[in-house]
Parts: structure tokens; sequence; C-alpha cells
């Protein structure tokens, strides 16, 4: 698998393959039926192919050792934190929970190595992942729990995962912020907001 | 004259008292959405969208502007306390801003970015309400040919500008511009990349992607990095001294200058003015060896610049329709939804909206100034709120964002895929700005193409036969080898270096 040493390569033929696939679904956008001189389907078609060029272009792009940077670009920054994610945080491919989990699983043995005392559920990567999956409980229970009831759970169980140990401000925050929250979008911006279970 | 008419009922537009509590409500949300780190203006403005739902159009861009300018004001204020700044733009500002608060100067400094945020804001509203007629008179005789070249310059500007890989920046593009074709093709009713979901059909709503790219993203990357607990200085005293009053006048005036050309200019933003501005005060400056060691002059030039390059920005904004950089893409997406669409059109027929915001500015920045300088103390303590808490409520602020807009979980599903889509580009040094304004370019390029097509009755010289559009073009081409002369530059150099050693 010497191909696939660097994010740039493995990226550069994931772009590769989502090209093809653009294209084929451009190709298959059906003609509309007067003559018109540009149909739907050639902007997809010229995307379809630029990303093909691009992803050639990628995959011969030499790596940066790239910084996560901590604050948000306006338009572009400079990277702030001297974290550097090394080559096997790097590997993981995209965005997808899977990817993620394969780097965090090698993140794992990289801070075990380092440091034994974090335990399983403070590894980076698995905070993630557990937040993502609470996030998406969230949305599951969002209009059937109500807003409030779900709002407020999720915020004092998050904030409790993340490592806030003082409950009573905890709660008082989750209670206050989903009930201000519901109050004033529903009241004062006439915004729907599901009732949930609990009718006030 | 005309313009002082103008603005006189631009005035009695922010002066409604409803209006100043919006410019009032954005510039404070913006100051403490801009000060945590890692939130900046572009999701201080995605979040705050959905309280201008139903609002006038007018109002909620005062509102939004506020937000904006607002929160690279706020932003100066972690940069200088905790040395991250909140804000891309305020980057340049830790440099001298850091090492004052180790001093124990926290409050000189904090005052001196007040001050200089203030008049760099202040000046270049001014440059925008001087600039931003003629240019709207200019850009009434734009056709379509013409939009669809400024819209390719504006892209391919921001993806050169962006310090990341020139490849990467225009991957993020493309798949902008793929995002925003889904859905209806409103010109002949063919359904494209809707796979079946009816919920695609009247396309993926901008305001999810920014939320999920910029905020929720910013979640994720901060469970990664981890927190670093930092220490927080004694602020100290806020006032100043006449000497250092001297010597901050000349660089903030320039810098002020340098900001508001640099904000007009597509793809350049904040950030960028306040690296000129701190660089090119660091040449002219005789103690330049003093820059980065706390000198004044690096706080007050690289502040000026920004605000100054925020309000430069609104310029291609109002009068052309086109937005400049990421933010104002966000901007363009929030008025978009009220179902106003800036432009030289709006600038004729919506004088209230054009005129209005220009008149808030003012109002602004003061507001600004009075809310800073004695709240400093206070709003230092927003910095102390638990990370837990913070990442928390932001996931929460996204959710009710989008689900306020559509009030459908497909589309929290969709902001939570964004949300992991964003963490993966910042992982991989994909940036984000390019995308987000090619989501909200990409519908509107696409017609402007056919148009100029159908004009032309489908030949493709139109682009080529009109003087403005082939200039637009053309500067569109030469951006996008900026990155690579730079790199020859810098290759340059270093030769010079090794062969001097």
């Amino acid at each position: 698998m010497m191909v696939l040493k660097t994010p740039n390569r493995v990226m550069g033929i994931i772009f590769f393959l989502l090209s093809i696939a653009y294209l084929l679904y451009a190709f298959n956008i059906p003609q509309f039926n007067l003559t018109v001189p540009v149909d739907s389907d050639l902007f997809p078609k010229v995307l379809g192919f630029m990303l093909l060029v691009l992803s050639f272009a990628l995959f011969f792009e030499k790596d940066r050792t790239e910084k996560a940077t901590v604050s948000l670009k306006e338009d572009q920054g400079r990277p702030q934190t001297d974290q550097k994610i090394t080559e096997s945080d790097q590997k993981s491919t995209d965005s997808t929970d899977e990817g993620v989990y394969q780097a965090q699983q090698k993140n794992h043995i990289d801070h075990d190595a380092n440091n034994e005392s974090i335990s399983r559920w403070q590894q980076p990567y698995m905070q993630v992942i557990c937040t993502v999956l609470f996030t998406v409980l969230y949305i599951a229970l969002f209009e059937r729990l109500g807003f409030i009831l779900s709002t407020g759970i999720f915020l004092f169980g998050t904030t409790y995962f993340f490592g806030y140990r003082r409950h009573l401000i905890n709660l008082a925050v989750a209670l206050s912020v989903s009930l201000i929250f519901y109050f004033v979008l529903t009241k004062a911006l006439n915004i729907y907001l599901p009732q949930g279970p609990l009718t006030i | 004259m005309e313009t002082l008419d103008s603005l006189f009922y631009g005035f009695s537009v922010a002066l409604q008292w409803e209006n100043l509590i919006f410019v009032f409500i954005g510039v404070l949300a913006g100051t403490i959405i801009g000060m945590l780190p890692g939130l900046g203006p572009v999701s201080a403005i995605a979040i705050m969208i959905p309280i201008t739902f139903g609002m006038n159009p007018a109002s909620a861009l005062i509102l939004m502007a506020g937000v904006y300018y607002g929160a690279i004001f706020g932003g100066s204020t972690s940069s200088i306390l905790l040395n991250a700044p909140g804000v891309a733009g305020t980057v340049a500002t830790s440099f001298d801003g850091y090492p004052l608060a180790k001093r124990g100067q926290a409050g000189k400094a904090l005052a001196i970015a007040a001050y200089s945020s203030f008049v760099g804001g202040t000046v270049s509203i001014f440059g925008l309400m001087l600039i931003a007629p003629l240019l709207a008179k200019f850009a009434v005789s734009f056709g379509p040919a013409e939009y669809f070249a400024l819209m390719v310059l504006g892209l391919t500007a921001v993806v050169s500008l962006s310090d990341k890989s020139l490849v990467k920046g225009l991957i993020a593009a493309v798949v902008g511009v793929m995002i925003s074709i889904i859905g209806i093709d409103l010109q002949t009713g063919t359904l494209r990349y809707t796979f079946g979901v009816s919920q695609l059909y009247e396309g993926i709503e901008f305001l999810i992607v920014a939320l999920g790219i910029f905020a929720l993203a910013e979640v994720f990357v901060m469970l990664v990095n981890g927190g670093q607990k930092q220490n927080q200085h004694h602020i100290g005293s806020l006032k100043l001294n006449k000497r250092e009053v001297k010597e901050m006048g000349p660089p903030v005036i320039r810098s002020s200058v340098l900001g508001f050309f640099t904000g007009v200019l597509p793809g350049a933003g904040a950030t960028i003015a306040s690296f000129l501005g701190y660089s090119v005060e660091k040449r002219i400056a005789k103690d330049g060896d003093t820059f980065g060691k706390g000198n004044v002059k690096g706080v007050a030039a690289p502040e000026a610049a920004n605000n100054a390059a925020c309000s430069g920005s609104f310029v291609p904004l109002l009068t052309l329709g086109v937005p400049g950089s990421g933010t104002t893409a966000v901007l363009l997406g929030a008025l978009l939804i009220m179902g106003v669409s800036p432009g030289p059109l709006m600038f004729q027929d919506r004088p209230d909206v054009f005129w209005g915001v220009i008149a808030s500015m003012y109002i602004g920045n003061i507001f600004l100034l009075l809310l800073n300088l004695p709240l400093i103390p206070l709003f230092a303590k927003i910095l102390e709120i638990p990370r837990a808490m913070l990442l928390s409520l932001i996931i929460v602020f996204c959710m009710i964002g989008v689900y306020g807009l559509s009030f459908s979980l497909f589309d929290l599903g969709l902001l939570l895929g964004f949300g992991l889509l964003g963490f993966g580009m910042r992982m991989y040094g994909f940036p984000a700005a390019p995308l987000i304004l090619a989501l909200i370019l990409g519908d509107i390029m696409e017609k402007s193409m056919r148009q100029a097509l159908q004009i032309s009755q489908g030949d493709w010289m139109v682009f080529i036969h009109k003087p403005i559009s082939v200039t637009l073009l053309g500067l569109a081409l030469l951006s996008l080898f900026i990155p690579v002369i730079n790199k020859m530059i810098k290759r340059k150099q270093k030769a010079n270096i090794e062969m001097k050693a």
C-alpha cells in the first residue's frame, strides 16, 4: 500500500471516485424538451470534470504538515496552535464516523503511550464520536420530548461529559438556558418549537 | 451634497428606536461571540440569523452588520488577554498585545485596541459612503456576463488568498458550487442530485451549511485540540498617556486607509488587512525592532486595519451584491433569505437599507467604544466561561438556528453531517471560506451564465467580447497564479540567503 502513504493521496483517490460518480449522474440528467443554449446538465458536467482534474492535482501534491487551528478563519488565518496533527492521525481519510474512528484507534495507542491516566472516554476522538452520538439522540428526541426537556437534558449531559463537575451550576444553566430560549423564541419571536409532553 | 442628504436620510432610519436597539444588540452579541476563542464573525452571524426572521430588511442588515464589526472588535480582547485570538482578523493584535498584557498593561492594550478599532471603523465607513454610490452607478450597466465574471473573480480571489493549498481551496470551491445546485433547476424544472429525497427539492439552505461547517465543526476541533486553561492577566489601568496617543495617531490613520482598500478587494478580508497594517508599520517605525515585545503601535495598526477592512468589505456586498469573503457571503445569504438581493438595484430601490446600514455603522462604532471601555473588566469575565459548557451551548445554538428556519429534523441531521464535513476539512487543511462563498454564489453564477448565453444565442464568446467581463476573468486567472508566484519569490529569497551564507 505504498500508494496510500499520504493523506493527500488517499483524499485524491476519494475525490476522484466522487467526481466519477458525480459525472455519471450529470450525464443522466434528463434533457429539457425545448432547446436552450445551456441545459441543466452543463454546469454539473463542468463541475464534475473540474473535480476530476483537481483530484489528480491533489494526488500529486506534496503534503504539508498541517496544523490544527484553534480560531475560526474569517477569510483565512495563520494556524495558531502548536499542536501538529501527527501522521497517524492524518491517516484517517475522511470526516465520516468511520474515518474518525480509525484515527481514534490510532490515537488511542498514541495517547496511551503518552498518558495512561487519561480515561478512555476522555480521548479526543472518542469525545468527538460520543458528541456526534449525543447529537443524533438529541435530534431523535427533539420533537418527541419537546424542546425544553431535550435541550435541558442534552445541555446537562454533554457539559457533564466534557468534564464539568459542578452539577448544581450545570443544572441551573441547562434549565435556565432551555427555558429562556423557549420563551423568547416562541413568545417574542413567534418561532415554533416542539412542546412535547410538557404543556406550559 | 447628494451624499449628505442621503446620509441624513440614513440616520433617520438608523435612529428609529427599534433600529437603535438592533444596532446595540448586534454589537453586543458580536463582541461577546467574537471574544470567545474559536467563534468568529461567520459563526456569530449564522447564530444570529434566526433572530432576524420576520424583521424588515433594513433592521436585519443593521443587526447583522453590527454583529460583524462587533465580532472583529471583540476578537482583540482574547488576543490580548489570552494570546488566543477569538477571530482570525485579530491574530496580528496578539503579537504586541499579549506581551503588553504580560507586563501587566493589558488594560492599556485593550484601550488602544478599542480606540484604534473605533477610528479604523469610522474612517472606512466614510470611505464606504463615498465609494459605494460611485461603484453602484458604474455597476448598473453590468449585464449577466459581467456578473458571471465578477463572481468567478470573487471565488478565485478567496481561494488564492487563503494560506492553504491552492488545490484544496479550489476543491472546496467546486464542492461548494456542487452543493448549491442541488434541488430543482429553476430555469428548466429539472431535478438535480436530489436522489429522490423530497427534502432536497428546495436545495440545501445555506444557513445549515454555514452553521455546520463553521460553528459545529469548531466544537469538534476544540474537542480534539483539548483546551489549555490559560491564565488571565491582571487588566490594570485603561489610561493612555499623551505620548502614546501621539505615537498611535499616524499608524492608526495609515492602517485605516490601507485596511479599507484591502477590505474592498475581493478575497482579502480583515485578516490580511491586519497583517498588512502590522508589517507596514513595523517597516516604517523607527523602533521597529521593539515590535513583538509590546509596542503600542503593534496593537494600534492591526486593530485599525481589521475594523477598516470589515467596513470596506461592505462595498462590494452592497453595491454589486457579490461578497468578497466568507463572512460577507453569510451576510448575503441572510439577506437572500429575507428576499433582499443587494446590488446596484437595491441601491436605487431600497435606499433605506443602504443608507440606513451606513448610518447605523457610525452609531454602532460609537456604541462599541462606549461599551468596551467601561466594560472591559466585565467582558474579561466572559472568557472564564467553562469550556465544557461553552461547547454544549454552541451545539444547541446551531440546532435552534436550523430548526427555527425549517422546522425539520431532516435539516438537523444535515447540520450534523456538515459539522462533520467541516471538521474533516479543518483536520486536513481545506479552507472553509471558498466553500461557503461558492455555495452562495453557485446558483447565481449558473443563472448569470445562462442568461448571458441566452442573450448571445449560445455564443460563448460573449464573456470575451465584453471589456469588463474579460478584464475580470483575466484578473481571476491571474489571482490563481499569485500563490505560485509567491512560492517562486520565496524560493529565490531562500536561495539568495543561502548564497550569502
